[in-house]
């Protein structure tokens, strides 16, 4: 660069500093025939002609050096005659300085000099500013890798090893050196993880893009360690130069998600058994505090009356706070299961009356039940609705005296509402927003005075919400509070939302859309969003029901989760594209995993990864269920397929069909005459490199062919086409697929672009 | 008379719930397991059956079964007493045979109360 900017300004020599920010000066990179070589020294800003010009900013012509005020003692250079440096500068920053020198006395640099000089010091400074950047970045990429706690290792094409990080080294127990060259899947594998291994890397190979996945690989003193796997294919400038792969050590993870399974089984069995223990005892002092009483009564102790009262009162007491702490803990393991019945509503509000009535009038309180004697039946969980009745019921009896309860009951279209209303203490505002928190009464001092756990209403909520409804509190302090129960008549046996209509003033698409999610927030957000966006929707929580969902609802279009515990998103999709019913209707995969071409392959219509871009899946379903699948016709859609490879040759036949074609296949060239010979194909997907008789022999025996020398021919290849190549192909193909990094998705593209511009052609 | 036969393996609760029936004028018979169960009831006598449904030997669901493929025992009335209030523990028992159910702790009154439905006012005293 410097020499470029000499000759260009026709000097004898000159020198290029950079400005080193840190120690703010300059250091002298490039010196081009000058008596003596500065490159290394460093130069304070105002120091000789560089230093002066970096100061300042500005470019300076010195006629005469060596009589120059600012002359610099650094060096003594006796032939310099004449100087003239520039900063380099971007914007206002200073990047460094460059120098231009003359020896020759005669001459002087005059303004076109320094003009041309000028003309070159941006491009200089940019130049610098870039080589900076780069060794930056270079720098920062190779710390990365370095100090990578993930295992990061490069391979070259035939998936030899190329470099490694020491985290890698960690990992598996081999030093860089001893890896270098070694095939990356027959080193960290054992006999029985070879084939995974193998078919992970083909796999990423196959679509060309990153792959992720788990698997069990072995470390150099044959132990086994769980990793979790990220493949990545690597190409630069469109070519292929071979794989990165990561290695992620999850066997810690996994150790402590057993241990948490293991612990929250134990703690749960604790429970269980802690509570049979509990009980039992209990209900002996329940029980013989009862008959004491009924006994003393009916022999006329009246006089021990009170006092087994209170034993039996606080047996009582302690088996609710058992049964409260073991139903929440149920609830919070999500192990508490819903028994949905119908039942006659009027009968459960009647006996819940009776048994909740001696309560009430325990602090001289008088029950009103207000309920039509026809409220109908009710789908739900009984004893839960029982339960949260009496709760509130007891709750009320509790904080009022001489006033009066009230139970209402009442249908409100698809709702039962239950209203429990009293004339007692009421509460503030503070006090009603920690209610339904467990463990959190109104007022520490509540529990003293009026007993309970404090999680009667917590639990109440949560039944409430998991028969699909709620509970609130309105009070007003010193006049009684009132708790409402809204619950669906029909209570849905997930306890969850599982349709959404179309909402209207959404958009028109007004299709049917099941989303198959295992995670209920997602199922919630989805059916939410797209009901609002016009869309009706059903959910599925698994694939089992998702697949019997879809039989039930020929929904416009499924989306469905790739990682789902039992049945997952590519095995349910392979189910559906397999049920002729079922096999047309289109297909979103939503994922966290990016593995598109899978997803063409096994025959989806679109694809997104999460999380979810709405407006993208709101485009992408409308597409689907407002333009009609599949309007443009599939039929006499034929392809013969010529690849000798059995595995291409199936996944891209699946690919086809699922695509709608009918695929015909041949192994080599010769079977593939015939089956031309049998059936005129509409399109000819063909490999090159085959036994018997190869692509290029094909294609020239094709082309004899009257009849189908207009058939057009796409190439699909695994070898980089030779000039030669080209010119035997020249005119006998439409267009040359490579294979390798390319994945069916790509084909699809090309073979559907092929028809539609013969079909216009014509 | 009423004649009940009361099948409880747990002693304290087999001794209060017969103690207490006594005292409302039921004469009680006790058996401690599913065995004994079906053995006294086979051998005949009584006009209500209750059963505890988790009882060593065979439980309590196994003694119903049985009990109703019994002729001598097909329709004497049973009502099944659980621990605690599972959800669907009461359909079960129904299905296999008994005639109600309720739920331990035991409250007198309650149980009375089924107990004399099933009697149809052939009571204790």
């Amino acid at each position: 660069m410097l020499e470029r900017a000499l000759s260009l300004l026709g000097v004898t020599g000159g020198e290029l500093a950079t400005y080193d920010e840190s120690h703010k000066d300059l250091v002298i990179v490039s010196s081009h025939n000058l008596e003596t070589n500065a490159v290394g020294t460093r130069m304070a800003l105002g120091e000789g002609a560089m230093g002066r010009v970096a100061q300042t900013k500005q470019p300076l012509i010195i006629p005469r050096y060596q009589d120059w005020e600012g002359h610099s003692s650094k060096y003594e250079r006796t032939t310099i005659q004449s100087v003239m440096a520039a900063p380099l500068l971007i914007g206002s920053r200073l990047v460094g300085a460059i120098a231009s020198v003359h020896a020759d006395n005669t001459r002087e640099f005059g303004p076109e000099d320094l003009r041309l000089l000028q003309l070159f010091a941006p491009q200089a400074a940019v130049a610098i500013e870039n080589a900076r950047l780069y060794a930056a970045a270079q720098q920062h990429f190779e710390l990365l890798v370095r100090n990578n706690p993930v295992a990061f290792v490069n391979l070259d094409l035939e998936h030899n090893i190329t470099s490694c990080n020491p985290a890698f080294e960690r990992l598996y127990g081999y030093s860089e050196a001893e890896v270098i060259g070694r095939n990356l899947d027959e080193l960290v594998t054992s006999k029985e993880t070879l084939a995974d291994a193998r078919a992970k890397t083909e796999r990423a190979e196959m679509s060309g893009g990153a792959f992720s996945g788990t698997g069990r690989r072995c470390r150099k003193d044959g132990s086994v360690v769980d990793v979790e796997i990220f493949t990545i294919p690597v190409t630069v400038a469109g070519e292929r130069v071979g794989m990165m792969a990561l290695y992620h050590d999850v066997s810690e993870l996994l150790a402590a998600r057993r241990e948490a399974e293991e612990a929250n089984e134990t703690k749960s069995r604790f429970l269980a058994s802690t509570s049979h223990e509990l009980r039992t005892p209990l209900n002996a002092i329940i029980g013989y505090s009862e008959m004491l009483q009924e006994q003393a009564e009916e022999e006329g102790h009246t006089g021990y009356l009170a006092d087994l009262g209170k034993i039996h009162s606080a047996g009582r007491h302690l088996l609710s706070v058992i049964n409260d702490i073991l139903d929440l803990s149920k609830i919070e393991a999500g192990k508490m299961e819903l028994f949905l019945e119908t039942f006659e509503l009027r009968t459960v509000v009647d006996d819940v009356a009776t048994t909740v009535r001696p309560l009430v009038a325990q602090h001289d309180n008088k029950l009103e039940v207000r309920a039509s004697p026809d409220l109908g039946t009710m789908h739900a969980d009984v004893t839960r609705l029982r339960q949260v009745l009496l709760n509130l019921l007891s709750n009320a009896s509790k904080f009022t005296e001489h006033g009066v309860i009230t139970l209402a009951v009442e249908r409100a279209g698809d709702e039962m509402v239950f209203r429990v209303r009293d004339t007692g203490i009421g509460m503030s505002q503070e006090q009603m927003g920690r209610l339904f928190e467990a463990f959190a009464q109104a007022e520490a001092s509540t529990a003293s005075k009026y007993g309970g756990t404090g999680l009667g209403l917590a639990i109440s909520r949560k039944f409430c919400r998991m028969m699909g409804g709620d509970v609130t509190v309105d009070s007003v302090p010193g006049q009684g509070s009132t708790f409402t129960v809204r619950l669906p008549s029909a209570a849905a046996p997930a306890a969850e939302q599982t349709s959404w209509p179309a909402a209207a003033g959404g958009g028109a698409h007004a299709g049917l859309v099941l989303v198959v999610d295992d995670d209920p927030g997602m199922r919630n957000l989805l059916g939410r969003f797209l009901s609002r966006e016009g869309f009706r929707v059903e959910t599925a929580a698994d694939g089992a029901a998702g697949l019997r969902r879809a039989r039930e609802l020929h929904p416009d279009v499924i989306t469905l989760d790739v990682l789902m515990p039992e049945l997952d998103g590519w095995s349910v999709l392979t189910a559906l594209k397999s049920e002729p019913g079922l096999a047309d209707i289109p297909v979103v995969m939503l994922t966290v995993v990016d593995d598109k071409p899978m997803g063409f392959a096994l025959g989806v219509s679109e694809y997104l990864t999460k999380p979810i871009d709405r407006k993208r899946l709101a485009a992408v379903l409308g597409k689907f269920t407002s333009a009609g699948v599949g309007a443009e016709g599939k039929n006499g859609r034929s392809v013969l397929l010529v690849e000798d490879d059995a595995a291409t040759s199936k996944q891209l036949q699946r690919a086809l069909e699922k695509q709608g074609w009918n695929v015909a296949t041949a192994a080599n060239g010769r079977i593939a005459l015939e089956r031309v010979a049998e059936r005129l194909p509409s399109l000819i997907l063909l490999d090159l490199m085959m036994p018997e008789m190869d692509g290029f022999e094909f294609l020239e025996e094709l082309r004899q062919r009257p009849d189908a020398s207009g058939i057009p021919v796409v190439v699909i290849t695994a070898k980089d086409l030779t000039a030669e190549d080209r010119q035997r192909l020249n005119g006998g193909v439409a267009r040359v697929v490579n294979k390798r990094g390319r994945g069916p998705e790509a084909l699809l593209a090309d073979v559907r672009s092929m028809i539609a511009g013969r079909a216009s052609a014509r | 008379m009423a004649r009940i036969l009361l099948v409880e393996d747990n002693e304290m609760n087999r001794d209060m719930l017969s103690r207490r029936l006594e005292r409302k004028g039921f004469e009680v018979k006790m058996a401690v397991d599913g065995r004994q169960g079906v053995e006294m009831a086979r051998a005949g006598g009584y006009d209500l059956i209750l059963m505890d449904m988790s009882l060593p030997e065979i439980d309590g669901w196994e003694a119903t079964r049985q009990l109703r493929e019994a002729p001598e025992t097909k329709t004497v009335p049973i009502i099944a007493l659980t621990a605690h209030a599972m959800a669907g523990d009461r359909d079960r028992a129904l299905e296999v045979g008994c005639n109600d159910y309720d739920t331990k702790p035991i409250e007198l009154t309650r149980l009375l109360g089924k107990i004399e439905a099933l009697l149809g006012g052939k009571t204790g005293t």
